[in-house]
């Protein structure tokens, strides 16, 4: 079990997860990932007008960048 | 369902002492046929009041604690349909003459409550009108809860209600700080964590709110409401007309 932040990046503002929550493995991290930024464009959203012009920026509990997703990336495989 | 073990019964309340509204504004017969069944219990976050589809043997009226009532599907999808602290109790199911819910409804927030027996609650209805009518006249304040935040769900932004949600969090607690995580509120809201951070940080960027680990301050109510844009109010005006302050 590892710990993850999923933070997003929106036209160069950075939306940091403080808390973070614990996902089994790296291949859960990455579903999850997936999974949220997928929800979140069916999201209404005063602060994000356009959440296909989000990044999801996962980092680790060293702080080290792990996955960068491009919303846009997520939409396409749905 | 067993009692969590932790659970504190600090003692029987004196009339005077009682803070949920609810019983407050009983009749001073009404309230006696309930007093001498009611104990005063400390609950922490996550006890379960109600599990789905199992009897339900406790009733419980929050003095400054918030219970959530979730519905759920089978793939662990949940979202929380209405909460009640010390405007209201658990559990409407019972009030309606079910013995069971299909949701599940438990602590959001931890803090003090009055609990009793749902058999005693049963038998003091059947004694007295007065009580089922003042009983049924909260389920109607709760449905108009719940539809609205079925319109808040369909029709508002995250930030409109994460800040419907945060006032009504405030109306049920003292003092303006509450203890939630992020975690919650995404449940609660029916939103990815990662928009309930957005939310939160836009929320503060107003000047409305504070939010630190596991806790969130309002610093200006007032702001808060007018960032609700309307998604807040009309079930609580429902709440204030139904049950008048005395």
């Amino acid at each position: 079990m590892a710990h993850y932040h999923l933070n997003i990046r929106y036209r160069g503002r950075f939306y940091r997860d403080e808390e973070g929550e614990d996902i089994p493995s790296e291949i859960e991290m990455k579903v999850r990932a997936h999974e949220t930024a997928r929800d979140l464009i069916g999201t209404p959203s005063f602060t994000i007008p356009d959440w296909l012009d989000c990044t999801l920026e996962v980092t680790n509990e060293a702080g080290e960048t792990v996955l960068v997703l491009p919303f846009t990336e997520a939409v396409e495989e749905v | 369902m067993p009692q969590p073990p932790h659970l504190t019964i600090v003692g029987h309340p004196q009339p005077t002492g009682i803070r949920n509204k609810l019983l407050r504004s009983l009749s001073a017969d009404d309230l006696a046929l309930l007093q001498p069944h009611l104990e005063a219990v400390q609950l922490e976050r996550g006890d379960m009041m109600i599990e789905p589809n199992q009897p339900i043997r406790q009733v419980y009226f929050p003095e400054d604690s918030i219970g959530s009532i979730v519905a759920t599907v089978a793939d662990h999808r949940r979202i929380e349909v209405g909460i009640f602290g010390r405007d209201g109790m658990s559990s409407t199911s019972l009030l309606l003459g079910a013995n069971t819910s299909p949701h599940e409804t438990f602590i959001q927030v931890p803090g003090p409550a009055l609990r009793m027996e749902a058999d005693a609650l049963r038998h003091a209805i059947g004694q007295s009108p007065s009580l089922h009518q003042h009983l049924l006249r909260y389920i109607e304040t709760f449905q108009v809860q719940v539809a609205y935040t079925a319109l808040s769900h369909g029709s508002f932004t995250i930030e409109e209600r994460l800040a419907r949600w945060l006032l009504m969090c405030h109306d049920r607690l003292d003092g303006n700080d509450l203890p939630l995580v992020h975690e919650f509120l995404s449940m609660m809201l029916g939103v990815r964590r990662s928009g309930v951070t957005i939310a939160v940080q836009t929320l503060e960027g107003t000047g409305a709110i504070k939010a630190t680990r596991g806790h969130i301050i309002i610093r200006d109510r007032e702001t808060l409401e007018e960032a609700a844009n309307g998604s807040y109010g009309v079930p609580e005006a429902e709440y204030r007309r139904l049950f008048p302050e005395t």
